[in-house]
């Protein structure tokens, strides 16, 4: 058992970075909040722990990462609270392309195009996997109970949310904040695994990552991006030799996964579990306009 | 005693449409008032001026003796003023129970999940009790489990009514929560809200039926453009010309078979 995991440390290391990178993902996806900045925030996250990693120790570094990114976040929440749906989706997407730039363009401190070397591989099992806990922890408990209603009350009908006396400002300024400290920490740990950086790993194709990985595992639980995690870690591995075609059927297989399982993998195991019951989806209807 | 609900000289417009335009209304604490109108006159306006999802072009609302205008929509729903909408708005992912607990849950206590466990854990069994107790006021109390889609159509209005039911609110504000209902099932909420009533809760009700209306309300108003055409007691104000006017007269068509009721109740009245 241990000799499996010593000789896979790096698929499950990757697969626990890219956990965190989906459970960014998921916190946005389940409340409805389009904040695509969790990539941006990787970004300062990946960048603070490569450069401050070998100097002040990992840990120190990673909650550096986390203190610099929450920050700006904090920040972002405000300036795009009132942005919804598409909007935020561009205005957020606009602040991932912004760290991008910063990355090619700040090349004494980045090291421009082509990126950081020889950092310290000094992530283990124990402390990303620790992290990862860490985080589920804080993930699964901020959406237990009532705080689950509430975020799934902000994605379906937040006019509803704001009637029944939920603060969806306070919540989505949260959610917000919440998914970049998460995409900074999946970023802090990223560079401590592979020991290189470069700008291209952040920005747009991270978004596409986390979108993947939560479309494949399912939004309605920090379980939905462990799962999917868990595929996107071990596709190029099944489609070894068919290289140039990955991104085919990553394609593919989202396109796939939107029509014929809209809540992921997670939620087919659900459904299955509950003798795949009926589900009506009534989309609200604008008040005022009557029935 | 201070009313329970004043709208004083309300005006909502949108754009160049007056929907609600200089309304005055007075709603005694405990009593159960009606608001009526033709298609379109600014019913749900009215009520999304009270909760706050319009901004009032003009005027000022009251609800036991606090100004809510201006004030935003979670806070006057912590206020004790919960509603019922025209259309149904249950979350379909969420079961009933989760969804009437919802209306009891505290919304400004976000992140209890994480930083105070055990309250929210006792917080949730507060407000799925409350919830069952609501479900079972509204005679659901086996539906808890399922999803608000599997339910028949007046089955999700009498969700929404126990999530309003909930929150233990102080007045409570129905937009058409018969609609679309057997006779049956009419005579069974009208019973509720008269239950209500004798408990002491505050209630308008808007309802195109006017022999529900006249049945059970204390008090009615009848609003056509935006404006109140009649206001006083039930069976009286059904006799009102003008109001006989909005219904039978140039609203006749429009208003569809929705306004039967209102026609046979006039017409008998
Ligand atoms: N958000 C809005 N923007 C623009 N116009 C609106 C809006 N809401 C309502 N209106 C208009 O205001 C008028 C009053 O509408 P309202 O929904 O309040 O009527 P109602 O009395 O509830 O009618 P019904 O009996 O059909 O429910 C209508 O002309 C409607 O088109
Ligand atoms: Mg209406």
């Amino acid at each position: 058992m241990i000799g499996w995991f010593t000789s896979n440390e790096t698929f499950l290391l990757t697969a626990l970075a890219y956990y965190l990178v989906g459970l960014s993902f998921q916190v946005v996806l389940r409340s409805g909040v389009f904040s695509l900045a969790a990539a941006g925030f990787w970004g300062i996250g990946a960048y603070t722990s490569a450069l401050l990693s070998e100097s002040l120790g990992w840990a120190v570094a990673v909650v550096l990462a986390l203190v610099l990114a929450g920050a700006p976040a904090l920040g972002l929440a405000a300036v795009v609270a009132r942005l919804r749906g598409l909007y935020l989706g561009m205005a957020t997407i606009a602040f991932d392309l912004l760290v991008v730039s910063l990355a090619y363009g700040w090349d004494s401190l980045t090291g421009g195009a082509l990126g950081l070397f020889g950092i310290p591989r000094s992530a283990t099992l124990l402390s990303v996997g620790g992290l990862a806990v860490v985080a589920t922890f804080v993930v699964a408990m901020l959406q237990s109970r009532a705080g689950g209603r509430f975020v799934d009350a902000l994605r379906t009908d937040e006019t509803l949310a704001r009637s029944l006396g939920i603060e969806t400002g306070r919540l989505r300024a949260a959610t917000i904040v919440l998914s970049g400290v998460l995409g900074a920490l999946a970023g802090a740990v990223t560079p401590l695994i592979f020991g290189v950086l470069g700008p291209e790993e952040s920005g747009f194709p991270l978004v596409v990552l986390g979108l993947t990985i939560v479309v494949i595992g399912g939004s309605g639980s920090w379980a939905g991006p462990a799962i999917g995690a868990v595929v996107v870690t071990a596709l190029p591995e099944v489609l070894r030799g068919v290289d140039e075609w990955r991104d085919v059927v990553y394609g593919a297989l989202i396109v796939l996964m939107v029509i014929f399982a809209p809540s992921g993998l997670l939620g087919l195991a659900r459904s299955g579990r509950h003798g795949l019951r009926r589900r009506v989806v009534r989309a609200p209807v604008t008040e005022g306009t009557g029935r | 005693m201070t009313d329970a609900l004043v709208c004083d000289d309300v005006e909502v417009h949108f754009g160049g449409v007056k929907a609600v335009d200089g309304v005055s209304i007075t709603v005694a604490p405990g009593s159960l008032c009606g608001l009526v109108g033709p298609n379109g006159s600014g019913k749900t306006t009215l009520l999304n001026a009270v909760s706050g999802l319009v901004p009032l072009t003009a005027g000022r609302i009251t609800a036991h003796g606090e100004a809510l205008a201006g004030r935003p929509v979670p806070q006057i729903a912590r206020r004790g003023v919960r509603r019922t909408f025209q259309a149904i708005r249950l979350l379909s992912t969420l079961t009933v129970v989760e969804n009437v607990a919802l209306g009891a849950d505290d919304g400004r206590r976000l992140f209890d999940g994480l930083l105070r466990p055990r309250r929210s854990a006792r917080a949730d069994h507060r407000s799925r009790e409350l919830a069952r107790d609501a479900l079972e006021r509204v005679g659901l109390s086996d539906v808890g489990d399922r999803l608000p889609g599997e339910l028949p159509y007046g089955h999700q209005r009498r969700v929404e009514i126990a999530r309003a039911l909930a929150a233990r609110p102080r007045l409570l504000l129905l937009d058409e929560p018969v609609a679309g209902m057997s006779v049956e099932e009419r005579r069974e909420i009208a019973d509720l809200l008269l239950e209500l009533k004798a408990e002491g809760l505050t209630q308008v009700l808007v309802e195109h039926d006017l022999e529900l209306v006249t049945r059970i309300t204390d008090h009615l108003v009848v609003v056509d453009f935006g404006r109140v055409i009649a206001d006083g007691d039930p069976d009286e104000t059904v006799r009102n010309e003008d109001v006989r006017e909005a219904y039978l007269g140039r609203r006749h068509d429009a208003a569809g078979p929705r306004s039967h009721g209102a026609v046979r109740a006039a017409d008998g009245g």
